[in-house]
C-alpha cells in the first residue's frame, strides 16, 4: 500500500461532468491507501458527497479579504501555492480550463509534478489563452485527454506524455436491473445537460417539430437546468410559437435520471461541442438508442460507431436531425439493436477501468517514468 | 373556367368560323362548347362562343351562350362568381332554371343594369349581349385574373380569351406593333392594355368596354388607384384587429372558393401565402386537403421538403413530384402554344408542371397568388425602401457625376441610384443597362419604342416609395405577368385556379390598413405571416425565399444556344423586320461568350435573353407562313 499524498484541484464540486469524475477518483484512490486532499475554490449549492477519507480544503474560507480585482487575482494565486507548499504532496492532479493555469502558475519552480486533464472544446477552452496554455504545456508533467481530436490541438510535447483516458460511467447505469429495454408505451426523447447555448437544446426542439405530427404520443423531455440566463425563456418562446407547449417538457435536475431514462425512446445530445459527454456515455451504456451532434471536440464520435451504436448528425443541421429522429423512432428494431451495440461503452469506461488507468498513468508520474503515449 | 369568343361587327363571320376561332381554346374548356350568330341592326352581326370546363352545375343547363328568359340577354363566360349564391337569393324574382354563376349575372343585369358588376365577386371575364340596347359588354374582373383581348378596327369588334381565335379570325392581319417589343424585352411581359398586334388590346383590369353599332366606350368600375385613395387609412383599430378581422375576411374568401361540384385542392409551395391558404382551407375543410407542390433534383432551389412538412402539419393529402431539368427543358416548345402572347415569365415552367400535377387529382387549385403585392412580401420592396432613403444623395451622386464625367465609373448600384431621377419611374429603377440592351435590340427601337418603365407613378399620389410600388405592381406585374402566368400554365392543363388572397374584400382590406401592419422594421408581409405563425408551427415556415429555379443561363448558352443562334440569322432577322441584325449579334456574341452576370449585378442578361428567345419562338409558331 501506497502512502503517496495526491492533491486535485477544480474550481468547486457542483453537479457537472468533470467535478464526478473528480469525486470518484478521490474515493478510489483513497481506497486504494493514498493520502487524497481536493482543494476547491468554492462550495456549490448541490456538490457530489465525498468519502471520509478525502479531505476537503476550500479556498473561499481560507483566503483573506483583499480589496481590487488585481489584488485579489494575485492574491488567491499566492494563497492557493502557499497551500500547495503546505501540503507537499506527491502529485497534483487539476481539472479543466482556469484550474489547470492556476496550477501551473502557482506551481512555478516547485519539483513537485503536475498532472492536468483536458475537458471540453480546446477551441473554447484553450484558444483564447494562449499564453496560459503555453505555460500549463510547459509545466504540466503529464496529460488526460478525452479525444483524440482535444488532444491533436496541442503542442507535441504535451502530446507526446499524455494519455487518452475515458470518463468512468457512474455505476447505476451500468446495473443489469437499469438496462433498458424498448416496449411501446416508452416514446419521449430526453436529452440531459444545463441548458445553455453550447449544449443547444434548441436544435433538438427544432428537429422536433418538424416530425411532431407524425409521431402524436411522442413528447421531448429536457433535462437539466438553465446556466445561459434567458436561454429557458427562449426555448420557452420557440414552443409557444410552434405550437408545441403540450409537447416539451422542461424537467429540471433529476437525482433518478437512470430511472428517467427508462421511459425514453430515445436520447439526443444536439450539442455545439462537448468534451466526452457523461450523459451520453450513461445512455449508451443503459443500451438507449442515441443520436448526437458529431461536435468538436469529436466526443461522441469517440463513443459512437455511426450507425452501428448510435446515429451522428452535424452540428447544428435541423435537417439531418429530425430525419435520424424520424428513422429511429419508426424503426424500432434498428433502434434497439444500436442501443445493444451501445453498452460495450459501459464495459470500456466502468469505474473500475478507468481509475486503474489513472492509477497506472499517475504512479509512472510520481515515478518520472511517463513513457511516450 | 372557360375560353370565351365571338364578334360584333359588320363582317360575315360564319358559325363554322366561329367554331373554329372557339376550337383554337379546346384546351381552356374540353367539356362542352358551344356558338351561335344573332343578327343585330345597321348590317351588324353578334357571335359568342364559348369553350367549357364544368365546374358548377355540371349538367347541360350550364350551356353557353346562356339567354335571359325573356331573351334580351345572352353571355359567354369565363370565370367564377363566389357570391353567386347570396346573390341568387336577392334576386329571388328570377326564374332561375339552372345551379350556374352565369344565370346570375344575366338576372343580376336584368335587374341593376352593367352596374351590377359592383356586386360581383371573384374572377371573371364576360360578355354581355343586350339586344334591348344593341350594346355587347366585354367585363374584366377586378384584378386581371381572367384574360380578355379585343381587336377594334374600322367599327367592328373580335374578343377572346386569348390570342389564338381573334388571330384566326376571317380578316384578321397580324400586324405587329414594334413599339412595345422593347419593352416586353425589359419586362417579359406585355401590360395591359397593351397587346403584340396592332388594333388588338387587353380589357385591362377592372373595366367595361361597351360597344354599341361601331362606337366603343370605356369605363372602369374597380381601379387600383381610385380604391386606394378611397380606403387608405380608413381601417382606426390596432394591430389586433386587424389581423382577427383579416383572418376572418380570408377565411371567407378560402371558405367561398372550395365550392364546387368537382374536387378541389390548393397549391403547396411551403412559402407564407400558399401555407396560409392550406391551412384555412384544412381549418374549414371536412375532409383531408388535397395540396400539390414539385420539387426540383438541385437542392439549392428545393422547396418541396419544406412543403411537405406543412401538409403533413395540416394533415393534408399531399402530393409531390420531383422533376428534373429536362422535365423542365421539354416544355420550352410548348410554351408559345399555350402563351399565344409572347411571355417570358420563365416560372411559367414550373407553374405548368404543378398545375399538370393537380390537374390529376383535382379540377379546382387554390393558390396564394397576390399576397406579396397587397402584403408588401416582394425582396424588391425592401430595396425600394433603401433607395427612398438615398434618393438625396444619388441626386448629388448625379450632379457630380455629370459635372466630372465619373458617371460610367460608378459601381452598379450607385449608378442605379443616381440615375433614378424621373420622378415618375422612382420605384421602378429602370437601368440604364437594360434599358438600352432592349432599345438596341429593337429596329430603331430608341425612336420609336414606349420607355420601359411605366411613367405613371405620381398619379398614384403617394409618397411612401414601398406603397407606391405595390401599388403600380397591383396595376402592372400582377395583371400581366403573374396572373396571366397562372391562368395560361393552370389552362393548359384544364385546371382552374382560383385565389383568395385576391378577394374583393381582402384587398380592399389591405388597402385600408396602415403600411406598418404590412411592413415593419425589415419584416415583410408582418400581417400575413403573423397570421400564418397562428395556424403553422414558425419553424416551418421562417427560410429565405427561394422561389422556382429554371437555370436559364444554363441552358441558353448550353442545349438552347443553336436554336437561339438559328433564330438569329442575320438574313432571317432582316426579313423579320423587328430586331436589328447588327446590334442582336452583337448583343448575343457577349453574351454567349460571358454569361449571365447574376442578379444585381448589373449584367443579369439571361432575361432578355431568355424573352427575345420567347419572342422568336412565339413567332416562328404565329408569323410564320
Amino acid at each position: 500500500m501506497s502512502s503517496r499524498k495526491i492533491l486535485f484541484h477544480i474550481n468547486s464540486l457542483g453537479k457537472g461532468g468533470a467535478e464526478r469524475v473528480v469525486s470518484l477518483l478521490a474515493d478510489y484512490f483513497a481506497k486504494e491507501g493514498y493520502q487524497v486532499k481536493i482543494i476547491t475554490l468554492w462550495r456549490a449549492e448541490e456538490e457530489y458527497e465525498l468519502s471520509p477519507a478525502v479531505t476537503r480544503i476550500n479556498m473561499e474560507e481560507l483566503q483573506r479579504k483583499r480589496k481590487g480585482r488585481i489584488s485579489r487575482a494575485v492574491g488567491r494565486l499566492w494563497d492557493f501555492r502557499m497551500c500547495i507548499r503546505r501540503e507537499k504532496p506527491d502529485l497534483v492532479i487539476s481539472f479543466c480550463n482556469k484550474a489547470n493555469f492556476r496550477c501551473a502558475y502557482a506551481m512555478l519552480g516547485m519539483k513537485i509534478p503536475l498532472l492536468v486533464s483536458v475537458r471540453n472544446d480546446p477551441k473554447v477552452d484553450y484558444k483564447p489563452y494562449p499564453l496560459a496554455t503555453r505555460r500549463m504545456e510547459k509545466k504540466a508533467k503529464g496529460c488526460v485527454f478525452q479525444t483524440s481530436e482535444a488532444k491533436s490541438f496541442f503542442a507535441s510535447e504535451l502530446q507526446k506524455k499524455s494519455r487518452l483516458i475515458m470518463n468512468p460511467v457512474n455505476p447505476k447505469y451500468l446495473s443489469e436491473d437499469n438496462r433498458w429495454m424498448d416496449s411501446p408505451e416508452k416514446c419521449h426523447i430526453i436529452t440531459v445537460g444545463r441548458l445553455s447555448e453550447q449544449k443547444n437544446q434548441l436544435l433538438l426542439l427544432r428537429a422536433f417539430c418538424q416530425i411532431m405530427i407524425k409521431f402524436p404520443k411522442v413528447h421531448v423531455k429536457l433535462y437539466g437546468t438553465e446556466s445561459n440566463a434567458g436561454y429557458q425563456q427562449k426555448l420557452i418562446e420557440y414552443c409557444r410559437e410552434n405550437h408545441m407547449e403540450e409537447r416539451v417538457h422542461f424537467m429540471g435536475e433529476s437525482d433518478r435520471l437512470e430511472k428517467e431514462l427508462q421511459t425514453a425512446a430515445l436520447f439526443v445530445l444536439p450539442s455545439d461541442y462537448e468534451g466526452l459527454p457523461n450523459a451520453l456515455m450513461e445512455a449508451m451504456a443503459m443500451g438507449l438508442p442515441v443520436i448526437a451532434t458529431d461536435c468538436p471536440c469529436g466526443g461522441p464520435a469517440e463513443l459512437i460507431r455511426d450507425g452501428w451504436s448510435g446515429i451522428l448528425t452535424s452540428v447544428g443541421d435541423v435537417e439531418k436531425l429530425s430525419k435520424a429522429m424520424e428513422k429511429l423512432l419508426t424503426e424500432r428494431g434498428l433502434a434497439a439493436q444500436m442501443g445493444q451495440h451501445a453498452r460495450e461503452i459501459g464495459r470500456k469506461a466502468s469505474p473500475e477501468q478507468i481509475c486503474r488507468q489513472w492509477e497506472t498513468y499517475a504512479e509512472e508520474i510520481m515515478a518520472g517514468e511517463v513513457s511516450h503515449a | 373556367m372557360c375560353g370565351i369568343c365571338g364578334f360584333y361587327s359588320k363582317n360575315r363571320i360564319t358559325a363554322d368560323q366561329l367554331t373554329l376561332m372557339n376550337d383554337t381554346m379546346y384546351h381552356r374548356g374540353p367539356d362542352d362548347a358551344g356558338a351561335e350568330i344573332f343578327p343585330a341592326k345597321e348590317g351588324y352581326c353578334v357571335g359568342l362562343a364559348q369553350r367549357r370546363l364544368s365546374i358548377l352545375d355540371l349538367s347541360p343547363l350550364g350551356h353557353q351562350p346562356m339567354h335571359s328568359k325573356d331573351g334580351r340577354l345572352s353571355i359567354v363566360f369565363n370565370g367564377e362568381i363566389y357570391n353567386f349564391a347570396e346573390l341568387k337569393k336577392e334576386l329571388s324574382d328570377y326564374p332561375f332554371c339552372s345551379n350556374c354563376d352565369t344565370e346570375v349575372i344575366l338576372a343580376a343585369y336584368l335587374k341593376w343594369g352593367i352596374s351590377c358588376v359592383h356586386k360581383l365577386c371573384g374572377m371573371f371575364a364576360i360578355a354581355l349581349y343586350d339586344r334591348q340596347e344593341e350594346t355587347l359588354y366585354l367585363v374584366r374582373d377586378r384584378i386581371g385574373k381572367k384574360p380578355l383581348y379585343y381587336w377594334e378596327e374600322e367599327g367592328n369588334l373580335v374578343f377572346a380569351s386569348e390570342l389564338k381565335p381573334i388571330m384566326s379570325c376571317p380578316g384578321f392581319q397580324r400586324k405587329l406593333r414594334t413599339d412595345v417589343i422593347a419593352r416586353y424585352l425589359y419586362h417579359q411581359y406585355l401590360c395591359e392594355p397593351d397587346s403584340v398586334f396592332e388594333n388588338v388590346y387587353k380589357v385591362r383590369p377592372g373595366e367595361i368596354i361597351s360597344f354599341r353599332l361601331g362606337k366603343i366606350h370605356k369605363q372602369k368600375y374597380w381601379d387600383v388607384k381610385e380604391v386606394y385613395q378611397k380606403k387608405k387609412g380608413t381601417f382606426t383599430g390596432n394591430y389586433e384587429e386587424a389581423r382577427q378581422e383579416l383572418f376572418t375576411l380570408l377565411k371567407a374568401a378560402v371558405q367561398k372558393r372550395l365550392v364546387a361540384d368537382v374536387p378541389v385542392g390548393t397549391f403547396l409551395s411551403g412559402g407564407f401565402d400558399s401555407s396560409l391558404v392550406t391551412a384555412l382551407a384544412a381549418s374549414v375543410s371536412g375532409e383531408p386537403v388535397k395540396t400539390f407542390s414539385i420539387g426540383f433534383t438541385e437542392k439549392r432551389y428545393n422547396e418541396a421538403e419544406y412543403a411537405g412538412k406543412v401538409a403533413q402539419y395540416l394533415g393534408c393529402d399531399h402530393t409531390e413530384k420531383y422533376i428534373s431539368e429536362q422535365d423542365m427543358l421539354s416544355l420550352v416548345e410548348s410554351i408559345p402554344e399555350y402563351y399565344d402572347e409572347p411571355f417570358a415569365d420563365s416560372s411559367q415552367i414550373p407553374s405548368m408542371l404543378v398545375s399538370e400535377v393537380a390537374r390529376k387529382r383535382v379540377t379546382v387549385a387554390l393558390s396564394g397568388d397576390g399576397g406579396d403585392e397587397f402584403f408588401c412580401g416582394y425582396n424588391i420592396y425592401e430595396k425600394v425602401r433603401q433607395a427612398q432613403r438615398l434618393d438625396l444623395l444619388g441626386g448629388v451622386a448625379a450632379a457630380a457625376g455629370r459635372l466630372f464625367h465619373i458617371e460610367d465609373y460608378y459601381p452598379f448600384r450607385v449608378r442605379v441610384i443616381a440615375g433614378n431621377r424621373d420622378k415618375e419611374t422612382k420605384t421602378q429603377f429602370i437601368s440604364g443597362n437594360y434599358q438600352k440592351a432592349a432599345l438596341d435590340l429593337v429596329s430603331r427601337g430608341q425612336q420609336n419604342s414606349l420607355p420601359c418603365g411605366y411613367p405613371f407613378e405620381s398619379s398614384y399620389q403617394e409618397k411612401n416609395w414601398q406603397e407606391r410600388r405595390m401599388l403600380l405592381d397591383m396595376d402592372t406585374y400582377l395583371p400581366g405577368d403573374i396572373l396571366c402566368k397562372v391562368d395560361r400554365a393552370s389552362m393548359k392543363y384544364s385546371l382552374e385556379a382560383r385565389c383568395p388572397i385576391l378577394d374583393t374584400a381582402v384587398m380592399e382590406f389591405a388597402m385600408s390598413l396602415p403600411h406598418e401592419f404590412k411592413y415593419e422594421k425589415g419584416k415583410k408581409k408582418r400581417i400575413l405571416k403573423d397570421l400564418s405563425y397562428e395556424l403553422i408551427p414558425r419553424e416551418l415556415l421562417d427560410r429565405p425565399k427561394v422561389g422556382f429555379g429554371v437555370p436559364l443561363d444554363k441552358w441558353l448558352r448550353g442545349v438552347l444556344k443553336e436554336q437561339v443562334l438559328s433564330l438569329s440569322q442575320r438574313e432571317f432577322l432582316e426579313k423579320q423586320g423587328v430586331f436589328e441584325p447588327q446590334q442582336v449579334e452583337l448583343f448575343l456574341r457577349n453574351y454567349m461568350e460571358t454569361g449571365d452576370g447574376g442578379a444585381g449585378s448589373g449584367a443579369n442578361y439571361s432575361r432578355i435573353v431568355w424573352a427575345y428567345f420567347m419572342f422568336q419562338k412565339w413567332y416562328e409558331r404565329y408569323m410564320m407562313p
